[in-house]
């Protein structure tokens, strides 16, 4: 059985909403993890909730999952877990291939940079050099459809010339996984019949993809699968359409 | 069961093309391993800073060194009234004191270099995937820049002093390179502080206003004065300070020893301050939020 790109077991995450207590935490936290242990952080402590708990998930090559559920039910924060972006207070992760997420096409976008610039930028922290990212500037120059603002600094943009720069170089970042949170709806309708098709090859190249969406045409287009979060817990898993059903219902 | 939370790679990945492994831990055959990618990525974050630093500003890089260039005409004047004759620096105040500043000032920069890349970089910290350290090493660079403009103005401004300089003035940036340390250490070891309590910026501001009287920056380590004579030597910026500047001014150091554990001890700082920030980014990121 192939391995998969994603694998996250028991996957659980504490947040606290109050800052005064939530710094005392971190605090703590920092404390055990230069002390070289940790304890297992089993119990809500005052004000805390569980945002993600206890979920497994695991995704293969070439899958496109959906993550469903209300606003605060942790899908956001789920991501950010498998993009190692937050560290669990308890489950594992484990990671195969390179996962490039998605929340905001403004993040990493200096105002005061041209777009070129700024695709540079986005590429090196994807971890491209030398002439692959040279090949890589001018596919996204090319996709951008940016023409004469392409060397104009990003704050002469309109937002949906930002949301292009930026989606464009995702795009072209050759991830193993891509984590999109709500992010595929950004542009004109041009662009994202451009997006559409851009996500459907990388499918087809059997790049997985997480996808964050309130619009149940746009995830059953894309995905096979989808896990459906209630307060952070697993409310259903299974073939997309069902998920969507019970959820919708 | 209790499990421990683990964030590791499936062995057996296989490299694409042009890309770097981030926070893998596994070296990647004939490509940069993740402190080259940090490295890298940390001078591109450098080079952004400097060209969006000045951009549509009339005058441009001269803010760089505006303040050097007020302080040496300042302190070039003072000497020449007689304004500036303090204790045993009667014949080369001058040089002396504007040392003393832009080593001060590369130090105040220093400590500040981290907890400003963490604050500047919010929007970022829980939204892409890139190692953190690279937020350090573009900042460092650019406090290695601002000091270097600094020194050219001040070398600038002593050379045509015909002061008795030596070679050894081209030494300093290299002799400055342990009070840096010691700075980006302490500003890495008291980041959690700066994020998490907002009053520790400005007392840090006020506690390092204090610290620069305690430190011989404008005035030597005085002969008599028992109490700040004493507080002075247990100084360590004040023993960073004053080595590379005797170096650069004098030819030789007083206390070579005292400088060398001083400066092994700036780097112990260092390494100290690089763990609580791996130790912390993450609480830090999220506790800063979106």
């Amino acid at each position: 059985m192939p391995q998969p790109l994603l694998k996250g077991e028991r996957l659980s995450k504490k947040l606290c909403p109050d800052p005064k207590l939530a710094r005392w935490y971190h605090l703590r936290r920092i404390a055990q993890r230069l002390g070289g242990y940790q304890t297992q952080a089993e119990e809500l402590r005052p004000r805390e909730f569980w945002a993600v708990r206890d979920v497994d998930l695991e995704i293969g090559r070439g899958e496109a999952v959906a993550l469903l559920g209300a606003n605060g039910s942790g899908k956001t924060t789920l991501l950010r877990l498998l993009a190692g972006l937050m560290r669990p207070d308890s489950g594992s992760l484990a990671t195969n291939g390179r996962v490039i997420p998605v929340f905001n096409l403004g993040a990493g976008i200096s105002p005061l940079l041209s777009g070129a610039e700024n695709a540079a930028l986005l590429l090196t922290i994807y971890g491209f050099k030398g002439a692959e990212l040279a090949s890589r500037l001018e596919e996204i120059r090319a996709f951008a459809g940016l023409e004469d603002f392409w060397g104009s600094p990003c704050r002469y943009y309109s937002s949906g010339m930002v949301a292009r720069l930026g989606m464009s170089a995702v795009l072209f970042s050759s991830p193993d996984v891509l984590l999109l949170d709500e992010v595929l709806a950004v542009g004109d309708q041009s662009f994202r019949r451009q997006c559409a098709e851009a996500v459907k090859n990388l499918l087809a190249k059997r790049v997985s993809v997480v996808l964050v969406a309130h619009d149940g045409g746009l995830l059953e287009t894309y995905c096979q699968r989808a896990v459906w979060l209630k307060k952070g817990r697993v409310e259903a898993a299974g073939a997309v359409d069902e998920v969507l059903k019970s959820y919708l219902r | 069961m209790l499990t421990r939370p683990v964030i590791q790679h499936i062995e057996g990945a296989a490299e694409s093309d042009g890309r770097e492994p981030w926070a893998s831990g596994r070296p990647a055959a004939g490509r940069w391993t993740g402190a080259g990618y940090a490295l890298r990525l940390g001078i591109q974050l450098f080079l952004r800073d400097q060209k969006g630093r000045y951009r549509d500003s009339l005058l441009g890089a001269s803010w760089s060194i505006a303040v050097s260039i007020l302080l040496s005409l300042g302190l070039f004047y003072a000497q020449r009234i007689g304004l500036l004759t303090v204790g045993d620096w009667q014949n080369d105040y001058l040089p002396r004191a504007m040392i003393g500043f832009i080593l001060w000032q590369l130090f105040t920069d220093a400590w500040r270099c981290g907890p400003e890349a963490v604050r500047e970089s919010k929007p970022m910290l829980l939204r892409a995937a890139f190692p953190r350290e690279a937020l350090i090493v573009g900042k460092a660079l650019g406090v290695g820049l601002q000091f270097l403009l600094r020194w050219v103005v001040a070398l600038a401004a002593l050379i045509p002093m015909n002061l008795a300089l030596g070679p050894e003035l081209a030494l300093l940036p290299i002799l400055s390179i342990p009070l840096a340390a010691l700075g980006i250490g302490l500003g890495l070891l008291t980041l959690p502080l700066f994020v998490f309590f907002r009053d520790y910026g400005a007392a840090q501001a006020r506690i390092m206003q204090a610290a620069m009287f305690l430190t011989p920056v404008f005035y030597p380590i005085p002969a008599n004065g028992a109490l700040l004579a004493k507080l002075m030597r247990l100084n360590p910026i004040a023993c960073l300070i004053d080595g590379p500047r005797q170096v650069v001014l004098d030819g030789t150091v007083a206390d070579a020893l005292r400088w060398a554990v001083t400066a092994a001890l700036a780097f112990a700082f260092l390494a100290a301050g690089l763990a609580v920030f791996r130790a912390s980014i993450s609480a830090v990121s999220e506790f800063m939020g979106d």
